[in-house]
């Protein structure tokens, strides 16, 4: 438990720094590659990026429950209609006012460091659920 | 302005999904299932870990202020 909150607060003092390094320096590059580079050899430690683990599909095939396809069609829609709404901000050029893409909406959350910040701990997160998830998985089926 | 309204309206409709995927637990699957579902395949695994650097790179180190 203490090492978990270490951990987090560790992430949230680190999101802090990277979203105040400013964007297009190698810095800034260095600090989205450590946190990525992390996540990807630790998933694949896992054994979630491997072919041969069945372990792991068969984990996520119980964690799916009863999911099919015909219960994600909601899903598939919002997805679908996000999609068309990205290709028409493309196609408008990227930075239209009328119909921006989503970074464009997002780059007004990004102008202050403190929504950057919220906005980078929320990314630091998302890479690092399914590492939790797996862990979890991991001490409950350690004897 | 208009495309604006229409990603606050995908938002609003992914969370009212998730709220009726909770109720509903036949009909529809929640968020987090559909990702397991898609994490059943090794492909669609690969595909979300670079999608999630992917959007750390676009936003964090290609970042440009809006007008810029």
């Amino acid at each position: 438990m203490k090492r978990v909150a270490v951990l987090m607060l560790g992430t949230i003092a680190y999101a802090w720094w990277a979203s105040g390094v400013a964007p297009f320096t190698a810095l800034a590059y260095v600090a989205v590659a450590v946190p990525a580079v992390f996540v990807v050899v630790t998933y694949a430690s896992m054994g979630a990026l491997s072919p041969r683990r069945l372990d792991v599909t068969r984990y996520y095939r119980a964690r799916a429950g009863n999911a099919a396809l015909k219960s994600t069609i909601p899903w598939l829609t919002v997805l679908t209609l996000a999609v068309s709404l990205e290709a028409a901000g493309l196609a408008l050029g990227g930075r239209s006012h009328t119909v921006p893409t989503l970074s464009t909406t997002f780059d007004h959350l990004l102008t202050y460091h403190w929504s950057r910040w919220l906005v980078y701990v929320l990314w630091l997160g998302a890479g690092a659920w399914p590492l939790a998830r797996l862990a979890r998985r991991s001490r409950e089926e350690a004897p | 302005m208009i495309g604006t309204i229409c990603w606050l309206l995908l938002l609003g409709a992914s969370i009212g999904v998730e709220l009726f995927a909770r109720v509903r637990t036949t009909s529809t699957t929640t968020l987090a299932r559909t990702g397991s579902l898609l994490a059943t395949r090794i492909s669609a695994r690969v595909l979300l870990v670079l999608l999630w650097a992917f959007v750390g790179l676009h936003l964090f180190a290609r970042y440009t202020l809006p007008g810029h």
